[in-house]
């Protein structure tokens, strides 16, 4: 994997961890760096090993990925020029939280934990400098993990009224009406949520056209639209 | 032949519950259209026009497609096709 390449001097001018580094600095850290070639497919290192080195990708692009208990791969990421990874290995006695494969030809300059060790002891700005990318991608990760949370209450909500219709519906001209006075509270109820994250997720279903609210009264309108969210189908096949 | 009967009563109007109800072999042709029809909560009250409104297909393709296969089935399968048919 190892192999030689003409330098971008720029390159770690773009890269967020040597920000605010002086020239000496700067140059001390570019005689400890390696360069790697991985073919698409090849990995720069695999998920629970210990992670002995750290990476900036100069070109090409890699996925970073987890295994599942089941054996599924998930995508975590992906890496593109001038972004670190492995960035846990500035850390010290950590372990790799994924594999990283490249997709594309490309050229990354590695440090080994060692070497990126030492210029964060002698640089402090190093480690801080990688705090901070670890703790943006944290925020991102904290992001998508709320997206996920809001999600599944959205799709327990439709797959309450969704049962509500099989069992009480009544075909009405604008669409399915739930035959039955059901508030808000009770579907909180059925859904283990609050009531506040049920009126504001039917209101948004409202503006949508999903649903039609009244008083103790709710019309499914777009019946196809309800299942649509119940189940994560892929919205794009319909012509609507 | 007693299919044509059986057959001329699926419609654009006739519902998905009502068609898998009485030909649940139709099953098929949902899923090979990629529609999540069978088993959805709202089967009983969506027409097959409505339900290939949903999915992007053309609602008269969609009921030759199903009225082929009820036809198949009668003549193979069931001989009481034809009348509960009929009664929808």
């Amino acid at each position: 994997m190892t192999a030689t390449r003409t330098l971008d001097p720029t390159l770690l001018d773009a890269v967020d961890v040597f920000a605010g580094l002086e020239g000496k600095a700067r140059e001390r850290a570019l005689a400890a760096a390696q360069w790697i070639k991985l073919a698409p497919g090849q990995q720069a290192f695999r998920q629970d090993e210990e992670a002995e080195a750290f990476y900036v990708l100069s070109v090409g692009r890699l996925k970073v990925s987890q295994l599942t208990p089941e054996g599924q791969e998930v995508i975590i990421r992906y890496i593109g020029p001038k972004e670190m990874f492995g960035c846990i290995a500035v850390c010290g006695g950590l372990t790799y939280p994924g594999t990283a494969t490249a997709v594309v030809d490309s050229w990354a300059l590695a440090w080994s934990r060692r070497s990126i060790g030492e210029l964060a002891q002698d640089y402090p700005k190093i480690a801080l400098n990688a705090m901070r990318t670890m703790g943006g991608r944290m925020k991102d990760t904290h992001a998508r993990l709320r997206e996920m949370q809001t999600e599944r209450v959205e799709r327990r909500i439709a797959h309450a009224i969704a049962r509500l219709v099989a069992q009480a519906g009544r075909r009405v001209e604008n669409g399915i009406l739930i035959d039955f006075p059901v508030s808000r509270q009770d579907i909180a109820e059925m859904t283990g949520t609050t009531l506040h994250t049920v009126s504001r997720t039917l209101s948004a279903w409202q503006e949508r056209g999903v649903v039609e609210l009244g008083r103790q009264k709710l019309t499914v309108v777009d019946p196809h639209g309800l299942v649509i969210i119940a189940e994560d189908l892929p919205a794009d096949d319909s012509d609507r | 032949m007693p299919s044509s009967d059986a057959v001329s009563v699926i419609t654009a109007k006739t519902t998905v519950a009502e068609l898998l109800r009485c030909c649940p072999r139709a099953t098929g042709v949902f899923l090979r259209r990629r529609m999540h029809c069978p088993g959805c909560h709202m089967s009983a009250f969506m027409t097959l026009g409505e339900a290939a409104a949903s999915y992007g297909v053309a609602a008269e393709d969609l009921v030759t497609e199903l009225r082929g296969v009820v036809a198949a089935e009668t003549s193979i399968i069931d001989p009481d096709q034809t009348s509960r048919l009929s009664r929808l």
